[in-house]
């Protein structure tokens, strides 16, 4: 996957040395171009540079960023906690609205709740979530006046007010997709006998749910948020420009714009490590959580 | 009934320069910021142009971009998904790897990747998109192949002397269309999503095109202003996006019975 990383940058157009240099043109002789190529190991064979490279990220060198003369690794970590608490935010709110949503839905099957639920999902997931967040911050920014509309604190820790709208704009797609997803899971739970079994018993209704139907439900949803997460990784790099948040987001669309391939290249890494680790967490819960799987 | 939004709003674009009340471009500096009204349905912008013939043109390239992405990524994939489930082996292997790492990323990000170091342009988006959608197609057809590969009518062409090519082409292909054709209708929404968000960075379409996307951003400064600005487009595609998805919905369970009980 790295190597993936690596080969994009080098299938961008044009060298990394004519984009350095090509703002000054005329200073800079061909001859000298010739040179910096070559002391910056650019005329060697594709493989060996690849070779270097990993080299070099085991270091935790990432190179130096093109546009803003600094380390990448620095940048990078420097904008990395801003989005890490976006994430999170939006994890919260795909499980704090989400899976009660859901619940309270294949509860109530059929139900003006129900109903809601599934209408207020459907949109989740259809509309863009830029427009959410712009509509958020139309309503209880301007219409209202009660939340705070943009930035984020680098380093220290955000309010919940800063931090409100732009989690809720992150995790709306993933609410109603785990919202879905819980239904149905819940619902397909509902059938089975050992639930009418626990209710005849007598047993209070919320400790039927918890004990019995969320142990059994808990599969397919945590599966799914763990993918989740890795659309909130996406959703995220447009949330942090609609509310003008600082974060890896922000960074990218800078990268690409000032085609600066090197802090590029490491941002691709950086995101690319974040999401098959992510999986890896996922697949090993999965096991935790299914006996059955365990023993596969 | 999601067919039929998605027949009119297609309809709406191919016939975007007979149903506009007036040319996208046409600036009334008299009248900007315009409130939607009966003269113009959907409000002026800043430059007073008709917000509603600018939806209607923008809708084009959207959808353009939407369905060509979804059309490169049905070729590339479900030849691909053929040839893998077809083939097996260390061809199949590979493949399938390769599948399963491109999987875990959002397909948004993956276009930003691919547009990021390609340059930001309508073509290089529409690739973008189509090359990030690859992998499902590859996952479905490949699934489909391996169920179908065993199959008696398989064994029997294969007996009759027919050619791996005739095989793939002639008896795979047919079967394996169904859930193509779900899939891809499910991934326009997908698409277009991605589209419109691409253009919301700017990385999309660029300027003089303009798409629905690039609609929204342009609104979006203006929010206190003129909220119809940002907000219309973004109802126009959450609508688009909807249709799609209720479309591929019940193509779904007309196709695939087993899978109808899904909420």
């Amino acid at each position: 996957m790295v190597f993936l990383a690596f080969l994009v940058i080098h299938l961008a157009p044009g060298d990394p040395v004519d984009l350095l240099y090509d703002v000054d043109r005329r200073s800079v002789s061909p001859e000298q171009l010739h040179e910096i190529r070559h002391s910056l190991g650019l005329d060697r064979p594709l493989l060996y540079q690849f070779a270097r490279y990993l080299g070099r990220v085991a270091y935790g060198d990432l190179g130096v960023s093109i546009a803003a003369r600094q380390p990448v690794a620095s940048e990078i970590a420097r904008n990395a906690p801003s989005t890490l608490r976006l994430a999170l935010a939006g994890v919260l709110v795909a499980v704090l609205i989400g899976m009660p949503a859901g619940i309270l839905g294949a509860l109530r099957r059929n139900t003006w709740i129900d109903h809601v639920a599934l209408a207020a999902a459907v949109v989740g997931i259809a509309a863009p979530n830029f427009w959410i967040g712009i509509l958020l911050i139309y309503v209880f920014g301007f219409l209202l006046g009660w939340m705070p509309i943009a930035g984020s604190q680098i380093g220290v820790a955000d309010s919940v007010a800063v931090l409100l709208l732009p989690g809720l704009t992150v995790g709306a797609a993933g609410a109603a997709l785990l919202a879905r997803l819980t239904r149905s899971a819940v619902l397909e739970v509902l059938r089975h006998e050992y639930i009418r079994t626990a209710r005849a018993k007598g047993l209070r209704p919320s400790r039927v749910i918890w004990l019995h139907i969320m142990r059994n439900a808990a599969i397919p949803i945590v599966t799914a948020l763990g993918l989740s997460f890795a659309g909130l990784i996406g959703g995220s790099v447009i949330v942090e420009l609609v509310f003008s948040r600082r974060g890896l987001g922000w960074l990218l669309v800078g990268a690409i714009n000032n085609r600066d391939y090197t802090l590029l290249q490491g941002l691709i890494l950086v995101y690319g490590a974040t999401i098959v680790v992510i999986n890896l967490i996922v697949d090993l819960v999965y096991g935790f959580l299914d006996p059955r799987v365990r023993y596969a | 009934m999601g067919a039929l939004v998605v027949a009119g709003i297609v309809l709406s674009a191919i016939l975007a320069a007979m149903l506009s009340p007036y040319p996208p471009a046409a600036q009334d500096l008299l009248r900007p910021y315009e409130r939607p009204s009966r003269a113009h349905l959907f409000g002026t912008d800043g430059f007073g142009r008709d917000v509603l013939s600018r939806v209607l043109w923008g809708g084009r390239v959207s959808l353009l971009i939407g369905l060509a992405a979804v059309a490169i990524a049905v070729a590339l994939g479900g030849s691909l998904g053929l040839l893998s489930g077809y083939r097996g082996g260390a061809f199949d292997r590979c493949t399938s790897m390769v599948v399963e790492i491109l999987m875990a990323f959002p397909l948004i990000l993956l276009a930003i990747f691919i547009v990021g170091v390609f340059g930001p342009s309508s073509i290089n988006t529409m690739i973008a998109i189509g090359a990030g959608s690859v992998p499902s197609f590859v996952r479905v057809v490949r699934a489909e192949v391996l169920g179908l590969r065993e199959r008696d009518f398989i064994e029997a062409a294969r007996a009759l002397g027919a050619s791996d090519r005739r095989i793939v082409i002639r008896h795979l292909l047919p079967n394996v269309l169904a859930s193509l054709v779900v899939l891809a209708t499910l991934r326009i929404g997908t698409a277009i999503l991605a589209e419109s968000s691409l253009s919301f960075l700017g990385l999309g379409v660029q300027i003089p095109d303009s798409s629905w996307g690039s609609m929204v951003a342009e609104g979006r400064n203006l929010i206190q202003r003129a909220p119809w600005l940002a907000l219309i487009p973004g109802i126009v595609i959450m609508v688009t996006v909807l249709a799609f998805n209720l479309m591929g919905d019940s193509l779904r369970d007309a196709v695939d019975p087993h899978d109808a009980g899904r909420a």
